[in-house]
């Protein structure tokens, strides 16, 4: 968060090729949750970014999810 | 409180896939609400005090009330008339309900898929490859002496788990409890279930293959390099400490989590751990096995294999059943545009799902079924209101390790349950099927002796 | 409404009430077989058919926890072999392992109207109990696994053998089982607890429990004969499928003396040689010993070349065979009750192995003295689908036939059996015993493999053929307690069937030993264990001999 000049509670929109969705920071230590890592909790936000092609199994990718973050005016 | 109290002995939570028989609940029947639930873990609470009778509707067309007998009615005529009608969820209902959904989607030829495509799905395509050296919980509790979570995070999601089955119970050759176990936790982060590891491998994300893969290797005798720890974020060393312990204790588990199946590998991260289960066996008695999420997905699966042979993402467009992840498979089937109908089982896939499919369910007509208002429920054609399994209906439900439990109600719902309705909707469709086959000149039956 | 049918014209088997061929007329009354029937009674012109029981198969694998794992391993199996519905009949996919409807459906396209699941877990009794309820048109029942019980086990260690008996009914009545099994007695524990071992001997004392499988083979059979049930114990002899595991299963035999036992599949434990190489023949000491004791009844489990499922409680030998192609291997602990095993299989001619197993299958149905103890199974899926009964009959019935099959198998392993030399024939009358009455009779049920008066009117009508497969695939009509399921080869009535189960008197004060023992190593609640009667669907209780 540091690097992206982020504190808690700021907005940030998460997008990718598939969508985008505006959430809210939470910071962790880096011992818990590692360097380039967000977590977001499965749901109505996560369908915005996850892609529909299951790859052939039926199941679509719903973690370890690219995304690009930016930060946004709250 | 009111003196009309009941207490119920040894009911079932049916909230997750642990389905821990040993609720003690308190029911005040005048207000209709579940008012203790001893026993039940933070989830489970939550899960009994949400469940009260809120006045409503039992069936909605198009979002005004209906009665039920006309709901049913217009149900049955949505699904006979698609020409690609699917059905979906069965993870939190009764098999008693799941069975009536599957002759339903037999009768219309359509596609039946559960819950199970999007959370362990691909733990059984890996199944269908690999095999799996499995066992019931009761095992873990009385033998298992080295026990090992990937990717999950019990202490949230199955909050009983570490307690009632798997990391503190004495059994019969465990007598001391978690003093005899070693305990491995395998995930990305740290979470409140961290604590509980002896041993915590923080993988780097979407590694999971590799690392399971590279102690394939060193259970049999190969030799790892060290740039494992640059691939996988462990270190050789740790890794040929853990396949050590792993292939001298006396009674291994591994618990496959969500972590494995939603990310990259899919059913290659579950076939890994399976086949690194197997592997195991040359040298000690190891098991592995999935934590399942939902209260009877495993139920699900099990109604859906013995009527038709295929655990999921069925579709009888041919007078059969055919098996086929990724082409009969609800994201698929929705997110493609080929579903013209949806009936839709306690779950809510309108809000999980990825868009482009949750898009196409606006576009098609769905007939759902749940206890409460949900995102799916009010994108519905036909929304009925059902009672809670569990809580206001009996029948039952099976826990992740395939132990069928029956349920035992607390209270009475004004609501009818899935299973009546589900069994009243199966008649209707079997009467409109015969009439509409009659009608266009077919036989009545075909030859009895089997095809092949 | 009452319905009544006359069948007229056909030739009746019905080797229970000495009827060999004879023309006679069977009369039907809502479900029963009867003297007579109004003259406006429904006629069917049976001329120039074959009028049998309905078929009961004593030991097959058709429902439950490990019968659906193996149907989950094998989507491949399914695919080449789909099931169609009709409008009267769900669809269904088949194989080795078919869905519950395809194998009801397929059961009775064979004219079998009575099957039972022989291996069963308590606590997968709840499963088993809703799978059987999806199998339709056949009545059915199971066998339920104690001879791996922890508990039970330690009852026996301490000498408390009326409590072992108390217990074992308890265990009956919990389930709705039919009858005990016992699968490699003893040999659990060195499986799940001392790094995938197993018992050898039928006197060597299990570490973990201090008993021998031959005081649990004891045990049960007294057990079982005392509380009166139906059907004796019914075992799968310990070292399945090793070289000389003959000895074991006559020694397993000798533990009963005159007392009544049942051994499955019995083919699989009549071999010669040495452990560790390959097989020889005993089909001779075995049927002999058999034949000479008419307390022994057993299935011969034949083995039939092509795709097969192992499936069995037997979880070391499902392990070994699995170390033959490592190929994909499912193994399933059960809690305080069992191990289970499944391995995808294939017997092939070519195969030493296979041959042998063939050869010493159809030796023991040649040698056999008495039909009425030697049943005919495939032990369904292990030695290959019930599908191929048709076949296997016409193996028992046409010598040329078998001489041209067993010129195409493995010559070296042929020429070590007596099988070039057996000539005999089955009748029909015969096959009719070993299909139908024998079975019956085995099992205690006195309303089915016969058709006399008060019979349950389970009848298979076949067109009378000189290609005995082609006869024994397409029964013309099947009824199922008087219910034409199909006619004129067509489904045109759907049934559920019902369940078959015992009900021993018991002691309920046994409860109380078995609540703590529960308590500490279950995993589920002591008070939700025991199946209701919520899953019986439509059910009969066949009467103890003392009730």
């Amino acid at each position: 968060m540091l690097r992206l000049n982020l504190s808690d509670g700021d907005s940030v929109r998460l997008s990718n090729n598939t969508g985008e969705f505006i959430a809210t920071c939470k910071s962790k230590k880096i011992k818990d949750l590692p360097t380039g890592l967000i977590f977001i909790a499965y749901g109505p936000s996560s369908s915005r970014l996850m892609e529909s092609d299951t790859g052939g199994s039926g199941m679509p990718i719903s973690k370890n999810l690219r995304v690009q973050v930016e930060k946004v005016a709250a | 409180m009111s003196e009309n109290i009941k207490i119920v002995k040894n009911a079932t939570c049916t909230f997750c896939g642990c389905v821990c028989d040993d609720m003690e609940l308190t029911v005040d029947l005048d207000k209709k609400q579940i008012i203790k639930a001893k026993n039940a873990c933070v989830l489970g609470r939550a899960w009994f005090a949400e469940h009260t009778i809120q006045e409503g509707p039992v069936a909605l067309i198009d979002g005004k009330e209906s009665k039920l007998e006309d709901a049913i009615e217009e149900a049955a005529q949505t699904l006979t008339k698609a020409k690609f009608p699917i059905t979906y969820g069965l993870s939190d209902t009764t098999c008693e309900a799941q069975r009536q959904a599957v002759a339903i989607t037999d009768f219309i030829r359509g596609t039946i898929d559960t819950t199970t495509s999007v959370c362990h799905g691909p733990s059984g395509l890996a199944f269908q490859g690999v095999g799996e050296s499995t066992m019931t919980l009761g095992e873990v509790k009385n033998r298992a002496d080295f026990v090992m979570y990937w990717g999950g995070n019990p202490a949230e999601s199955h909050p009983r788990h570490f307690t009632r089955y798997s990391v503190t119970p004495k059994g019969m050759f465990t007598p001391n409890g978690k003093k005899d176990r070693t305990v491995v936790l395998v995930d990305v982060r740290r979470t409140a279930s961290t604590p509980v590891a002896d041993i915590f491998l923080q993988v780097k994300p979407g590694k999971d293959f590799e690392l399971a893969w590279a102690m394939r290797a060193l259970v049999k005798g190969h030799t790892v390099d060290a740039s494992i720890e640059e691939e996988t974020g462990i270190s050789l060393e740790v890794l040929t400490d853990l396949v050590e312990r792993m292939k001298n204790c006396n009674y291994g588990v591994l618990f496959m989590g969500m972590g494995l199946t939603m990310t990259r590998g899919r059913h290659f991260n579950s076939g890994a751990i399976m086949a690194l289960a197997t592997d195991l066996n040359e040298f000690t008695h190891f098991v592995a096995k999935p934590v399942r999420g939902h209260g009877n997905v495993t139920g699900a699966d099990n109604v859906v294999s013995w009527q038709t042979g295929y655990p999921f993402g069925v579709n009888f467009s041919k007078g059969y059943p055919r098996f086929n992840p990724g082409e009969f498979t609800t994201v698929d089937t929705l997110s493609r545009g080929d579903a013209d109908a949806a009936l839709i089982i306690a779950s809510d896939p309108a809000a999980n799902f990825p868009q482009a499919a949750i898009n196409h369910l606006h576009k098609i007509p769905v007939v759902s079924f749940d206890t409460k208002e949900t995102a799916t429920s009010q994108l519905a054609h036909v929304a009925f209101r059902t009672s809670t399994y569990g809580i206001n209906t009996g029948g039952t439900a099976y826990r992740m390790d395939d132990v069928p439990i029956t349920l035992r109600p607390a209270f009475e719902s004004p609501f009818p349950s899935d299973e009546e309705i589900l069994t009243a909707l199966k008649k209707r469709v079997h009467e409109l099927v015969i009439a509409k086959s009659r009608s266009q000149g077919a036989g009545t039956a075909k030859v009895a002796a089997p095809i092949r | 409404m009452t319905s009544y049918i006359r069948i007229s014209n056909g030739k009746v088997y019905d080797p229970s009430n000495n009827v060999d061929g004879q023309i006679q007329d069977i009369c039907i009354e809502n479900g029963k077989i009867v003297e007579t029937v109004p003259a406006d009674a429904r006629k069917i012109d049976a001329s120039g058919m074959v009028i049998m029981p309905g078929g009961v198969d004593i030991h097959c694998h058709i429902a439950g926890p490990k019968v659906n794992l193996a149907r989950k391993l094998q989507p491949e199996d399914h695919r080449h072999d789909p099931h169609p519905g009709t409008l009267h009949t769900r669809s269904g996919s088949g194989g080795t392992v078919p869905s519950t409807f395809a194998t009801g459906y397929r059961y009775a396209t064979l004219g079998y109207t009575t099957a039972m699941e022989a291996a069963v877990t308590p606590i997968g009794a709840r499963h088993t109990l809703e799978e059987l309820h999806d199998t339709p048109v056949i009545d059915k029942g199971f066998y339920v696994l104690l001879g791996n019980n922890i508990f039970l086990q330690q009852l026996l260690k301490e000498g408390r053998k009326e409590e072992f008996k108390q217990a074992v009914a308890w265990w009956i009545n919990s389930t709705k089982a039919y009858t005990t099994k016992l699968v490699n007695p003893g040999g659990d524990e060195p499986w799940k607890g001392k790094k995938n071992s197993n018992v050898s001997d039928i006197d060597e004392k299990v570490t973990e429990t201090d008993i021998s499988p031959r005081q649990i083979i004891d045990a049960f059979i007294d057990a079982v004969n005392e509380l009166g049930l139906p059907h004796p114990p019914h075992v799968h002899c310990n070292n399945l499928g090793h070289s000389g595991n003959f000895k074991t299963t006559l020694e397993t035999m000798r533990t009963a003396g005159d007392r009544r036992v049942h051994l499955a599949h019995i083919q699989f434990h009549s071999y010669a040689g040495e452990i560790g190489k390959n097989p020889g023949s005993a089909a001779r000491e075995i049927a002999d010993y058999v034949n000479d004791h008419p307390n022994i009844s057993c299935d011969v489990g034949q083995v039939m070349f092509g795709k097969s499922t192992i499936m069995t409680a037997d979880a070391p030998l499902a392990y070994m065979l699995r170390g033959i192609a490592k190929g994909k291997w499912v193994n399933a602990d059960t809690e305080c009750e069992s191990g289970c095993g499944i391995v995808p299989f294939k017997y092939q001619e070519h195969v030493y192995v296979h041959a042998m197993q063939w050869a010493i299958g159809l030796e023991l149905f040649l040698l056999s003295k008495d039909p009425w103890r030697i049943i005919l199974s495939t032990d369904h899926p292990n030695g290959g689908s019930f599908m191929n009964y048709p076949k296997l009959i016409k193996l028992l019935m046409d010598s040329s036939f078998r001489k041209e099959e067993l010129s195409r198998a493995n010559q070296k392993a042929i020429n070590k059996t007596l099988l070039p030399e057996l000539d005999r024939e089955y009748s029909l009358n015969e096959i009719a015993i070993i299909t139908r009455a024998g079975p019956a009779r085995c099992l205690g049920l006195s309303n089915k493999g016969h058709l006399g008066v008060g019979a349950d009117a389970d009848i298979t009508i076949y067109d009378d053929q000189q290609d005995k497969e082609l006869m024994f695939n397409a029964p013309r009509y099947v009824f199922k307690s008087g219910i034409p399921v199909i006619s004129n080869h067509e489904f045109c009535e759907d049934h559920t069937g019902k369940l078959l189960h015992v009900a021993p008197d018991y002691d309920e004060s046994i409860v109380d030993s078995v609540r703590p023992f529960f308590e500490n190593y279950y995993s589920i609640e002591f008070d939700n264990y025991a199946v209701d009667d919520s899953y019986l669907h439509d059910h009969e209780i066949i009467p103890t001999i003392n009730q």
